[in-house]
């Protein structure tokens, strides 16, 4: 039976030619119909900024997912992580913009994944909870500073470049390979792996349960910290919200990550998540360019697209599906 | 003196573990010798699988000490036991899906081939096929993702896990109840190396001609406690059957005649079946009141005729008919409406829903013949059907309500082929029925599949034991790489010999 998987393994490969030939003709397409502005220079870098942020997101979200939790503040501890990274990029320049970032997102991070190791409480609902007080907190905080008659925060101009092209694009490379390499190569993810694939295996395979799912959380943290320097860096500013508004900032890496793991047969899921979050841009890009109304259309067409794309990608893997 | 106490692997006395206010295992008392071969007999339940997680440190003992070569040894986690040469090949799969074979192997101890955290994975794949090598064990794609893999795969890949910390006591828990002919001999081949090495193991199987053959020593546990060691040469099968449930067991094993006994009547016909799994052109028939059991060796493809013929398999030429209705089965949904059974081989992943109650498990096939008129099911017949099950399966639990994972590998699966048997079904599939099932018990589940027989109902037998399918079938289908390479029948009559010919 091995023999005939490796058999199919090589159909398999076949398919995926043939998946991105029909893909380089959809997009030439789509190309033509868009009246020749899709695949432009200026509007392909256009697509790849605008994927920077959700790619963090979900890259953070491939090592929850790994990890088997499900943490929803990640759009409210970026926000915070933005404005702690906006502030000490004003104050230190780059340094401090990536420091602030990072450190405030590895904190964040570990701090949810302590509250879901220790309290047991389902990470889903310990996640919403947690996505309460960080949007309190970035809201106190720009509240302070208003009362204090400063500006909410807003990072000056010339410490954006990791924002914008080409710099981002060097910030997202190496985000990738980070994100690559601790996935697939390191001990440490393929102890989170174990540990989100089966707890009660990997506890007798003597892995450190404890240590391993707060780690997790500080790798989910990089990329959260990787999210909030870029986004400030793109933005300017981050506003802070209310009320859950955070929330809707994760939906789109979520339906990457969706995407992503639809595709881990084939492609690895940290790869997958890159691709996941251009393709969703790329849509809304035609979509904008086709003159489609933003917000609920453009909102229902991805809805629709993730559904086929995972239709597709697992079309022929529905039996090992599980 | 100190050569007197290396004498012994293990001495162990007075070891006590309780799960809440069940004894699990009471003041056990035993010697390992260097280079023996312990097995250990009980029905399910007795307290073997406990015992043997005791002595890998999967559980923590209560009470009672442990000397190994003469040093104390108290295994508070399986690193412990690593540490000091105990490695378990447990009876549940335990292996992470989601990683790679090889990675699995070397799972948790992954610094060798690490530098500043990063690991070598091509490394550890060699490592990992070299351990494979060495102890005469076959290959398996270590590339793969576990969970892509058939439980047979699965276990020679935890064989190698274990063997990796080149344990001088290596504990197998009903590690050949998965392995097929071909790698149960590679298995026994590796334990008399071991013996050779002067090292032991310990094992469980329920298998005893399989355990009276390998092992030097045996151990029966009853109830949790340890009642007697005893030598293998000293004893046989029936023997070995009465001390394990205490008392004689009451009528036949196997069927007794040799005769093929059927109707003329077709239930299932299977044509020209090929699938992207790997079958090609496999045809037969099952007819009402017959026993048809398949055999074949790893990758021969008979785990994957069960699944097709239960609809769970693409099928890409061919048919799988059920005559008497008239349907052809392309989708399991339609097979369990035309009263089809399918008890899966992989009872953890494909066949029970671990998390779930007895009683979700138990009435899990059933609920549609529960429903009422107003598409609500009465409590009292889901209450009704989980006790029946519970009580003509005699499975040994707190309660209809206790969740199936806290049950021996033994209960779990008498809810799983027990949950089908309950029900009026026209054909019933089964896959190593009686994988991890204590003697007692099996005799039980043979004596139903008996009667089922006798009732009408069409039984396709997949088996990886030769003996069961002998003891049980009026004909025998023998698969190889993908195809039915022969067919004997009861009346002509069977033996082992002539099957592994046509299997090899």
């Amino acid at each position: 039976m091995e023999k005939l998987q490796t058999k199919q393994q090589s159909t398999s490969q076949t398919s995926t030619i043939i998946g991105i030939v029909i893909l380089i003709v959809l997009l030439a397409a789509l190309h033509f119909i868009t009246g020749g502005k899709l695949l432009t220079p200026s509007n392909i870098k256009t697509i790849l900024v605008n994927a920077s942020t959700p790619t963090f997101i979900a890259l953070a979200f491939v090592f929850l997912q790994a990890s088997g939790f499900t943490d929803l503040s990640l759009g409210a501890a970026i926000i915070l992580g933005a404005n702690v990274a906006g502030t000490f990029g004003n104050m230190m320049g780059y340094p401090g913009l990536l420091l602030g970032g990072l450190v405030s997102g590895i904190i964040l991070m570990t701090i949810n994944f302590c509250v879901f190791q220790f309290t047991k409480i389902p990470s889903w609902i310990a996640g919403l909870g947690m996505t309460m007080i960080y949007e309190a907190i970035a809201f106190f905080y720009s509240q302070q500073r208003l009362n204090a008659g400063l500006r909410v925060v807003n990072l000056e101009s010339e410490y954006r470049s990791l924002g914008q092209a080409p710099l981002v694009f060097v910030v997202m490379a190496i985000g990738l390979v980070l994100a690559y390499f601790i996935y697939n190569r390191t001990t440490v993810g393929l102890n989170i792996r174990a540990v989100g694939g089966n707890q009660s295996v990997a506890r007798v395979m003597g892995i450190p349960m404890t240590k391993t799912v707060i780690l997790s959380g500080a790798i989910a943290g990089i990329f959260v910290g990787l999210a909030s320097v870029v986004k400030i860096s793109f933005a300017a500013s981050v506003p802070a919200v209310s009320g859950l508004a955070s929330l809707s900032g994760t939906f789109q890496p979520l339906a990457a990550v969706l995407m992503a793991s639809a595709l881990s047969k084939r492609i690895n899921i940290t790869i997958g998540a890159l691709i996941g979050t251009v393709f969703i841009m790329t849509v809304f890009n035609i979509l904008t360019l086709l003159g489609v109304p933003s917000g609920t259309w453009q909102e229902v067409c991805l809805g629709i697209s993730v559904v086929v794309f995972g239709i597709v990608a697992n079309r022929r893997n529905a039996e090992v599906v599980k | 003196m100190s050569e007197k106490k290396n004498e012994y692997a293990f001495q162990v006395t007075g070891l006590n573990k309780r799960f809440g206010p069940t004894h699990a295992n009471k003041d056990i008392n035993f010697t390992l010798k260097r280079g023996e071969v312990r097995g250990l007999a009980g029905e399910n339940g007795s307290g073997k699988s406990t015992l043997l997680s005791q002595l890998a440190g999967i559980y923590i003992s209560d009470s009672g000490t442990i000397l190994k070569d003469g040093q104390p040894y108290a295994p508070d986690s399986p690193l412990y036991a690593i540490e000091h040469g105990v490695s378990i090949v447990v009876q549940e799969l335990g292996l992470i899906g989601n990683l790679p074979a090889g990675i699995n192997v070397f799972l948790g101890r992954t610094k060798p081939f690490s530098k500043f955290g990063v690991v070598n994975v091509k490394k550890v794949q060699q490592q990992a096929n070299q351990i494979l090598d060495k102890w005469g064990l076959p290959q398996v794609p270590l590339h793969r993702m576990a969970a892509a893999m058939n439980v047979e795969t699965k276990k020679i890949v935890e064989l190698a896990r274990a063997l990796s910390t080149d344990p001088d006591i290596l504990i197998l828990d009903e590690v050949t109840q998965a392995l097929s002919q071909d790698n149960r001999v590679k298995l026994h081949k590796l334990i008399q190396k071991y013996r050779e090495l002067g090292r032991s193991v310990i094992l469980i199987t329920h298998d005893l001609e399989e355990m009276l053959e390998i092992t030097d020593s045996i151990s029966i546990l009853r109830d949790g406690e340890l009642i007697e060691t005893v030598d293998s040469k000293e004893l046989d099968v029936e023997t070995l059957r009465s001390k394990m449930v205490g008392r004689s067991l009451e009528g036949e094993y196997y069927r007794s005649d040799m005769e093929t006994s059927h109707e003329e009547e077709v239930v299932l016909s299977v044509e020209d079946l090929s699938t992207e799994s790997g079958l090609k052109d496999v045809t037969f028939q099952v007819h009402k009141g017959e026993i048809m059991a398949l055999c074949g060796l790893s990758d021969s493809g008979i785990h994957e005729v069960g699944k097709a013929v239960y609809g769970l398999t693409h099928i890409r030429k061919g048919h799988v008919r059920l005559v008497p209705d008239q349907v052809e089965i392309r989708h399991h949904s339609q097979a369990w409406k035309h009263r089809v059974g399918y008890v899966p081989k992989d009872r953890d992943n494909e066949a029970l829903m671990l998390n779930a109650s007895i009683r979700e498990n138990s009435c899990m096939s059933s609920v549609p013949q529960l429903t009422g008129k107003a598409l609500l099911v009465k409590n009292g017949d889901l209450d009704r059907l989980a006790n029946q099950v519970r009580e003509q399966f005699q499975v040994k639990c707190t309660g209809i309500d206790q969740v199936i994972n806290a049950l021996s590998g033994g209960n779990k699966q008498k809810i799983n082929l027990g949950r089908w048997l309950v029900k009026d079904l026209q054909l019933l599939v089964v896959d190593c029925p009686t994988r991890g099932v204590d003697v007692g018990v099996k005799a039980y589940l043979y004596q139903c599949l008996r009667e089922a027989k006798k009732k009408g109902m069409a039984i396709l037998m997949i088996t990886d034991e030769l003996p069961e399918a002998i003891g049980m079938a009026d004909n025998i289908l023998v698969m190889k790489d993908g195809s039915v390479s022969g067919q004997v029948t009861r009346s002509s009559g069977f033996s082992e010999e002539s099957i592994v010919q046509v299997m090899i």
